[in-house]
């Protein structure tokens, strides 16, 4: 328990009357890929945004190397240069090109070289297939292209670990393979991932373990074997049996 | 039909002395309004033309000279009505709504294309005032010493087409659109001088500035000077004729200056400007 | 699409149907625009002259000899507008945005900032431009301050630029903000501290989407710099006026006008081109 990197511990969320986060408590271990599943509304992303310190807790405690990052008033740009970020939408800076989005953070923030960081960018770019693209704007890019550009552009600033929300939601089916494979291959080089998913079977395949979590409370954890193979849980058979029938159709 | 009309005038000679039935024929039906006689000032009206900007009262020169006017035609005050224009309004095209206009127009020959002119009611030349704050109330009343000032003056009084022509001030001038603003920009010291018709800058230095001066006047024989006043008539107004022989009798038979001496400051004593310098 | 397949064919091929029929529907609109067009101008010159003041208006406001005279006169007046207006703008956007700043400050302990910043809007929106104008073109050198400082051409400028600084800072706080949430929590989540954000993420896009309107207002500033005569610059307006009591006509003003016309139908046809091309791309 003490060696987690990431520990969220009893976490409570309301937006108003609404409780989106319900005494959620789990561990992320250095180098482990943990997926949260559940519906729309369930609370994944909401966690997310908390652990990057977007949004506010209302109770708990989200400990980040056994350091408690939620304490009220605890600065958060330092917190964020260890935890990348990439969402649903892409959010691309749109008057940027892919190489000064991936630039502006380790610039601004870390105050590298322009030299410096545009040579490991372009390493990165090409790792990932998007040298080419390096001076075209986001607009000018296909969802998969902009998806992958995001998530260099968060690993630029070189984060301990990364939280993906959704990142394939937002993409035509055809694009969707490419984003997966970019994140096996973090997890291939020991990256330690928190990702929001509702792609079930990249879930069973890459996960170490997963989360089902409904109505903003964490029903289940197990290992993916587990979780689809067997779960415990008659809401999380319910969810699993709607979700896969309607994935296998398409 | 006239030699009837010119019959039953001179029947009625003796009678029409007293009421100056004379001229008043002249304007049969050549006025705005059957019987009365519509007279147009500016808005607001200025001192010492008009004071109080009340025309109707026959205080102030240009209102007095109106009743003189008037009564040598034959309409008594009662027969005088007043409206007011501003400059463009005596000028734009189309059905005026006055008889005559004054407000210290000055006649000249490009706006005399547009509209008519009465012979003049007044003559005077242009003044420079200064105010004794900003320390030009030394410059020389010379050519030279005026020409290194800076200037302001009213748009629509035609002072800066003669700055332009007679004195080419090194800086550029700055115009208002009436006297108040002008007096106001010199008093802020963002000019240093201003330029007025003698009456006005009469006036100007002894009721609105407790520190103005008249530098000088400028002398009658250079370009556009010295302003002669007119009325007003739209293009082709037969009532000119008439007003112009009123006019002749008042200069002729001393009501003219009467009304002068009485209205307006004498301008006896202030320097001229030495254009040779 | 089809020409380029044309093209990699290597041979053109006949138009096909709905392409002819679109052809024929575009010509067909073009010249019904165009016959429309040549009535509502012929009728124009025709029916205008047949009115009975017709001839005195055109001597009074389309003299041609006074406009010959005039004209040059009135072009190098407008030369003083366009230094005026150069002088402004810069200022107007720089203050524009640092009060849009100051209203969009959410920290408590910069709240009098913010107070500062809705009551300049709100005041300097309120009062016409002309008063303001007035007010501080002769108020504030009255107060006593010495050549060269007490300039109307400076105090007129300090006028337009409180004055086109409210109206500009509005503008740009509605860009700030039309800047949707997501690219603030992109940046946060870089690490990009809220000055950052603001500078290299929400300011670039949020002037950007308000430059259609920015050109629009600099159109106003820029036929609004005439005001300024109403405190001593002879600029072009000033100009047309002393000419017009000279000659007692009205044509100077129509040559100010045209003057006015070709500086800023170019710059308003940019703005709808912008605008046009804005709302295509939020389509795509």
């Amino acid at each position: 328990m003490s060696d987690a990197k990431l520990s969220l511990r009893n976490i409570r969320k309301s937006f108003g009357p609404l409780e989106v986060c319900k005494n959620i408590t789990v561990d992320v271990h250095k180098g482990e890929l943990v997926c949260l599943i559940g519906g729309s509304g369930s609370g994944k992303s909401t966690l997310l945004r908390c652990i990057n310190l977007l949004d506010p807790i209302d109770d708990g405690e989200i400990l980040l190397d056994g350091v408690d990052i939620s304490v009220p008033g605890f600065d958060p740009d330092p917190v964020r240069r260890k935890i990348g970020m990439v969402f649903q939408s892409f959010n691309l800076f749109p008057h940027m090109t892919v190489l000064e989005n991936i630039k502006l953070a380790p610039m601004k923030v870390k105050r590298m070289a322009s030299r410096d960081i545009t040579e490991q960018a372009e390493a990165l770019l090409d790792r990932f297939g998007l040298l080419d693209k390096a001076h075209v704007y986001p607009d000018r890019l296909s969802g998969g292209q902009q998806q992958r550009a995001a998530i260099v552009r968060a690993l630029a600033m070189e984060p301990e670990i990364m939280l993906l929300d959704e990142v394939t939601s937002a993409l035509d089916p055809e694009l969707v393979g490419e984003v997966l494979d970019v994140i096996r291959q973090l997890k291939a080089q020991g990256m330690t991932l928190l990702l929001a998913t509702h792609e079930m079977g990249f879930a069973r395949e890459v996960s170490d373990r997963v989360c089902f979590l409904s109505d903003g409370e964490l029903l289940e954890i197990a290992p993916p074997e587990k979780m689809f193979g067997a779960p415990e849980h008659a809401r999380t058979q319910q969810f699993l049996e709607r979700v896969l029938r309607t994935q296998n159709l398409s | 039909m006239k030699s009837t009309s010119l019959k039953i005038a001179a029947s009625l000679v003796v009678a029409s002395v007293a009421f100056g039935a004379s001229a008043n024929e002249c304007s049969t039906g050549k006025t705005l309004a059957d019987g009365m006689l519509t007279i147009a000032t500016g808005n607001p009206a200025y001192y010492p033309w008009v004071i109080d900007d009340a025309p109707e009262s026959g205080q102030g020169f240009e209102a007095a000279v109106a009743y003189a006017v008037a009564d040598k035609m034959g309409y008594d005050k009662a027969h005088v009505s007043w409206v007011r224009t501003s400059f463009d309004g005596a000028i734009q095209p189309g059905a005026k709504n006055f008889d005559f206009n004054l407000q210290q127009f000055s006649i000249l020959p490009e706006r005399a294309e547009v509209v008519d002119f009465s012979v003049p009611y007044y003559t005077t030349t242009k003044a420079v005032v200064v105010t004794t704050a900003n320390g030009k109330q030394d410059t020389p009343a010379s050519l030279s010493g005026v020409k290194s000032l800076k200037f302001g003056a009213g748009a629509g009084l035609s002072a800066a087409t003669f700055l332009e022509s007679a004195v080419k001030p090194e800086q550029s001038t700055l115009l208002y659109d009436d006297v108040a603003n002008t007096v106001a920009a010199l008093q802020a010291n963002q000019v240093d001088a201003v330029i007025f018709d003698l009456p006005t800058a009469l006036f100007v230095t002894a009721v609105q500035m407790d520190n103005g001066k008249i530098l000088g006047q400028f002398p009658t024989d250079v370009n556009d000077s010295p302003d002669h006043f007119g009325m007003v008539f739209a293009k082709g107004n037969p009532l000119k004729s008439c007003v112009d022989t009123a006019l002749a009798e008042m200069k002729s038979d001393g009501t003219m200056v009467a009304i002068e001496d009485k209205w307006l400051a004498s301008g006896a004593g202030v320097p001229v400007i030495d254009m040779s310098k | 699409m089809d020409n380029t397949q044309n093209t990699a064919r290597g041979k053109p091929r006949a138009p096909t149907r709905r392409q002819a029929y679109e052809q024929k529907a575009r010509r067909k609109s073009l010249l019904i625009a165009a016959v429309s067009s040549a009535a509502a101008i012929a009728l124009l010159v025709v029916l205008v002259p047949m009115a009975p003041g017709w001839e005195a208006v055109q001597r009074s406001f389309f003299n041609w000899n006074v406009l010959v005279k005039t004209f040059p006169k009135l072009l190098s007046a407008f030369t003083l507008d366009l230094i005026l207006f150069f002088a402004a703008a810069p200022a107007i956007f720089i203050l524009a945005l640092v009060i849009a700043l100051m209203r969009n400050v959410t920290r408590p302990a910069l709240y009098p900032l913010k107070l500062f910043a809705i009551v300049y809007i709100d005041v300097l929106r309120s009062i016409p431009v002309i008063l303001t104008i007035y007010l501080i073109g002769f108020g504030i050198p009255g107060l006593g301050l010495l050549p060269p400082w007490n300039s109307p051409y400076i105090w007129g400028s300090v006028a337009l630029v409180l004055a086109y600084s409210a109206y500009i800072a509005e503008v740009f706080r509605t860009g700030i903000e039309s800047i949707h949430e997501s690219q603030r929590s992109a940046a946060r989540s870089l690490g990009l501290s809220e000055a950052s954000m603001m500078r290299y993420v929400v300011l670039p896009q949020a002037i950007r989407r308000v430059v259609p309107t920015l050109v629009n207002f600099l159109v106003a500033l820029l036929k609004d710099v005439a005001l300024l005569s109403f405190i001593g610059p002879v600029e072009v307006l000033r100009q047309a006026g002393v000419y017009k009591s000279l000659f007692a006509n009205f044509t100077p003003y129509v040559g100010a006008a045209i003057i006015f016309l070709v500086a800023t139908i170019p710059a308003i046809r940019f703005a709808d081109y912008l605008m046009a091309k804005q709302n295509a791309q939020r389509t795509r």
